[in-house]
């Protein structure tokens, strides 16, 4: 997935303006169903919900995700 | 093997009760959400406008009992036949002894009746009516009266805003019987206690028993307030659990029956949430107007959810359904079944 259709649909799911991959992403228990249903059906992948509390950024974000995953 | 397999039993017919006390979630939860906003967001996202609640004075035997009346009143079913009472539940009357043989008591039941507990939620109506038709299979068994009713208000912390607006209370009778139809019911059940500690009430029970410090208030670090006798709920693990199996599953039992989800006319979820039962859907590429709920009025029900379903939403032609439970165990199952012939009664309240 390119990585500026991703910051985009991440945006989406969470009503956040103009993500970008440094920006900082704390994420609440609604919020992280948010982020587990965009991954899951992006990515075909399942995301530990403690790891998506404990997150600090969009780029923690993709490293969980995997960086093999975007393109630029 | 967790599959099960029956032909000639039928649910004959299903009815449900509620408590008449509302709950409207806009105004009880003014504040624990003290952002307009925010709340109507939670609102919209686990689609819950409002639920019954029970006072003290309701046990969740109260609601299925008032619904076992109705059933066998409407019905015109004779008390003798009926052979097994099942009482599926989190909600018991007593610690001891089994509320199903209250209800065997209080129901004017024979003596010769069989009648037990099974304590399990979101999955328990699926559960409950895998052993209801296994009973029913049994030439000596005339009738299965399989009550599911929670009351999960009753554990819930009005101060925590992962389930303070999610849960309402109910209870629902179905009444299994031989019928010699050409239906085939087609049941796989699942369970994984690895995912326990996901949705759990720790104390009260006998790994940790009440003490003095049981209902000492605890905050978490999202500022959720509750006692060690409450419910716990990670709706994250929960949500990657039902992703991760409860799809597969369905579609496991779909090939069992060999059939395919344009055969299944009517899909009836446990009544989690609108997020997840929507992604679900999505993932399953059910069509909307094939999936039923009962979420915007009266909440997750836990056990008694896909019954209640199947009432509040009565005046559908129910034929070939797939109900499909999933949750606190982790406990998950499915049932295939054609229901046309299944007398779905009106929703009381007491």
């Amino acid at each position: 997935m390119k990585k500026q259709d991703f910051f985009s649909e991440l945006g989406d799911y969470l009503e956040i303006d103009n993500l970008k991959e440094s920006s900082n992403l704390e994420l609440t228990s609604m919020s992280i169903l948010s982020v587990i249903a965009l991954v899951d059906e992006n990515f075909d992948k399942q995301l530990n919900a403690s790891d998506l509390k404990a997150l600090k950024s969009v780029s923690g974000l993709m490293n969980l995700i995997g960086v093999e995953n975007f393109a630029e | 093997m967790n599959t099960l397999s029956f032909q000639g039993i039928d649910i004959v017919a299903v009815a449900a009760s509620v408590p008449k006390t509302i709950v409207r979630n806009e105004e009880f939860a003014k504040q624990l959400f003290p952002d307009e906003v925010s709340l109507q967001k939670t609102i919209e996202t686990i689609g819950v406008k409002e639920r019954r609640v029970t006072s003290n004075l309701i046990c969740s035997s109260d609601l299925c009992f008032a619904a076992a009346e109705k059933l066998i009143t409407e019905c015109e079913i004779d008390r003798s036949e009926i052979d097994v009472v099942i009482f599926v539940s989190q909600t018991p009357d007593y610690r001891i002894p089994a509320t199903a043989i209250l209800l065997q008591n209080k129901l004017g039941l024979s003596k010769q009746t069989i009648a037990f507990d099974v304590n399990l939620g979101c999955s328990g109506y699926v559960y409950g009516l895998s052993i209801a038709y296994s009973f029913a299979n049994n030439a000596g068994v005339r009738k299965v009266l399989l009550l599911v009713g929670d009351t999960p208000t009753k554990f819930t912390s009005e101060n925590d805003k992962s389930s303070a607006l999610l849960f309402g209370d109910a209870g629902t009778a179905t009444l299994i019987q031989k019928t010699c139809s050409e239906t085939v019911t087609s049941f796989n059940l699942f369970s994984d206690g690895g995912g326990s500690s996901s949705l759990i009430i720790k104390g009260g029970a006998y790994r940790n028993q009440s003490n003095a410090d049981s209902f000492t208030l605890e905050t978490d670090e999202d500022g959720n307030v509750r006692h060690s006798e409450q419910l716990y709920m990670n709706g994250g693990e929960i949500f990657n659990f039902t992703l991760r199996e409860v799809s597969k599953s369905i579609h496991q039992l779909l090939e069992l029956q060999r059939i395919e989800i344009a055969d299944i006319d009517q899909f009836v979820f446990h009544q989690a949430n609108k997020f997840m039962i929507d992604f679900l859907c999505k993932k399953i590429k059910i069509a909307p107007e094939k999936f039923l709920n009962s979420l915007e009025n009266f909440g997750n029900t836990s056990a008694a959810s896909i019954p209640l379903t199947l009432v509040v939403n009565r005046e559908r032609n129910f034929n070939q359904v797939m109900l499909s439970g999933f949750g606190v165990g982790l406990s998950w199952g499915n049932c295939c079944t054609n229901i046309s012939n299944a007398k779905i009664l009106n929703l009381i309240e007491i």
